[in-house]
């Protein structure tokens, strides 16, 4: 394992290659440095142009949301900035799993004039996907973001509508190379990312039916040729996006953010993942695999906008990844019908035993150095 | 695939039973008939009194709008016919409209009279308008048979809702206002969700409920 030089990207994230010991996401945020905005919202202003609605139609392009930072700062700046009439998509947890903060974030975007159309996937075929995505990855996360991805375009093939837009661009803001598309900002490659490529063949394996898995189906690339899709990634275009100014925009607008502390789960703002309370624990079994967990993202945005120092970042990092509350885990052990001590026997299994020990109490210590790796 | 299913067991005396599911040419019965089948029912949907009078439970179901169906009802005699059946003690079923029409109106479009079983009338779910999709569902804790449900998660769709005296509402959900969602008086009960619609949870609140109305006659 080894650090990015000049953030705290570790190589073992998946899918992402150093050049001269930087990683992608710093090589880009470099370049983004002489990037021309005024040049970019004219591409984008283009892409409108060329794609207009079809005769009868109400809305210019999908935005696929949740109701947090990032969709609610997407959907105000189409609208009132480039004056485009997005239909807004979502694909709602179910009601075991949603938190209330959650709710009142897409109620928000409705109470702000968008129209939303939400996509609710059967409740127990959920769950039951999530367990089996635990037991056989560990992680639950599998199904849930497959289905995330795929009701988008599912919809804006129903609708008739060409364009979606996404918010991060994987492959540049996060790193995953091989989500890249031809442009900075087509986003139609997306159907590679780790989780979308893996497919839906582990579920019919686990006995579902085909017609049960709907919700979690991508639509196959001849689907997208068929009816034109166009995903465009919004963070593009955008040279203040980022966890921080996305909420701090939003949270203008009416977004509820978490309101207890961060030191619990290593969100370190309280603005990410606030529909649900299991993103948390997804994230530190995530750092218990790969070695960088939530903070490790926060912090790396904030390094290369040049907000906070490598050696700070490496302190919120030792102090923040890898924390959890116990209250979290015996919430989603139950949704998952097991006991904490099956959640955890399970986790210790995935551990990446290169990157972590085991200690006779149970506890996972990490064997690197954070911002070193491992010796 | 529903693997939660393995551990309950759904046969028992249910196969001896028969459901009738009442004909007046309103909405899609295939869901609640195969639903019915699932947990080891006959079923028979049938506008004919004899038919009727046979079965064990009677299902009212609906999809629709309000005045039409209870037009239809009228012109196949079954208003008086299902008042004469509350009144015997017969167990009966409402599901969505079917719920509804239980109640003594509705005000959905124009002011229409309904069965009249359960007093109450539909009106509009107010500033939220319409309430589609999943949700739970908080039950009486005087109702043993919806006891498993309390909390269960049962699928909606509608835009009108039941008002009317507390103590015929046994369940109750928020959207975001409290609102009654399963009415009851004696053996007539009105689900405002679809059970057949809500996979596992659905099925066993309908196969508790049946057995508590159908086996203390």
């Amino acid at each position: 394992m080894k650090y990015c030089k000049f953030c705290l990207q570790p190589d073992t994230r998946p899918n992402a290659f150093f050049t001269d010991g930087v990683c992608p996401a710093c090589l880009y945020s470099d370049l983004l440095k002489h990037v021309d905005w005024e040049e970019r919202l004219e591409v984008l202003k283009n892409i409108f142009a060329n794609n207009p609605r079809k005769k009868n139609q109400f809305h210019d392009c999908i935005i696929g949301v949740s109701g947090g930072k990032d969709s609610t700062r997407q959907a105000l700046f189409l609208r009132d900035k480039l004056g485009v009439n997005p239909l807004l998509v979502c694909l709602s947890y179910p009601p075991d799993q949603v938190t209330d903060r959650g709710v009142n974030n897409l109620s928000n975007l409705i109470d702000l004039g968008f129209d939303v159309i939400v996509s609710a996937p059967a409740p127990i075929t959920w769950r039951t996907l999530k367990m089996e995505g635990f037991y056989k990855f560990t992680n639950s996360f599998r199904s849930t973001e497959m289905a995330l991805f795929a009701t988008v375009p599912q919809i804006a093939i129903k609708y008739g509508i060409k364009l979606i837009l996404w918010g991060e661009n994987p492959g540049l803001q996060v790193g995953d190379l091989k989500t890249l598309g031809r442009t900075g900002y087509d986003g139609n490659s997306l159907r590679h990312m780790n989780t979308l490529s893996s497919g839906h063949d582990w579920m019919i394996e686990c006995g579902f039916r085909k017609s049960e898995l709907i919700p979690y189906s991508y639509p196959l690339l001849e689907e997208f040729e068929t009816h034109d899709l166009q995903i465009v990634y919004l963070g593009w275009f955008l040279g203040d996006w980022s966890h921080l100014n996305n909420a701090a925009y939003s949270c203008g607008y009416g977004l509820e953010m978490r309101d207890y502390g961060s030191e619990k789960i290593g969100d370190l703002y309280g603005v990410t993942a606030l529909d649900e309370d299991f993103t948390p624990i997804n994230q530190l079994i995530k750092y218990y695999k790969f070695g960088f967990g939530r903070a490790t993202d926060y912090v790396n945005e904030e390094i290369r906008i040049g907000n906070i120092s490598r050696e700070r970042g490496v302190e919120i990092v030792k102090t923040y990844d890898g924390s959890f509350d116990d209250g979290y885990i015996e919430r989603y052990a139950k949704y998952l019908s097991i006991t904490t001590e099956k959640f955890w026997e399970e986790v210790r299994k995935s551990v990446n035993k290169e990157l972590f020990q085991i200690l006779p109490d149970g506890t996972v210590a990490r064997k690197f150095t954070v911002g070193v790796g491992l010796e | 695939m529903e693997r939660l299913q393995e551990n309950l067991p759904l046969e028992l005396v249910l196969s001896k039973l028969t459901a009738g599911i009442i004909d007046y040419g309103a909405g899609n019965l295939a869901s609640l008939m195969i639903c019915l089948k699932q947990l080891g029912y006959a079923v028979k949907v049938s506008d004919d009194f004899n038919v009727l009078n046979s079965v064990d439970i009677i299902f009212i179901p609906g999809v629709g709008a309000y005045p039409a169906a209870m037009k239809a009802l009228h012109q196949k005699g079954l208003v008086s016919y299902l008042r004469e059946q509350a009144r015997l003690q017969r167990p009966i079923i409402g599901i969505c409209l079917g719920m509804q029409l239980l109640a003594s109106a509705s005000h959905e479009f124009e002011y229409t009279t309904g069965l009249d079983i359960i007093p109450g009338e539909i009106i509009s779910m107010g500033p939220s308008k319409w309430h589609i999709g999943w949700n739970t569902v908080e039950t009486k804790a005087s109702e043993m048979a919806l006891m498993s449900s309390n909390g269960g998660i049962f699928y909606f769709n509608h835009s009108y809702r039941y008002e009317g005296p507390t103590k015929y509402q046994v369940g109750l959900s928020q959207c975001p206002n409290t609102i009654a969602t399963i009415i009851r008086k004696n053996k007539v009960v009105g689900l405002q969700f679809h059970p057949e619609k809500s996979q596992l949870a659905g099925r066993i609140l309908l196969k508790n409920l049946i057995l508590e109305l159908v086996s203390n006659a």
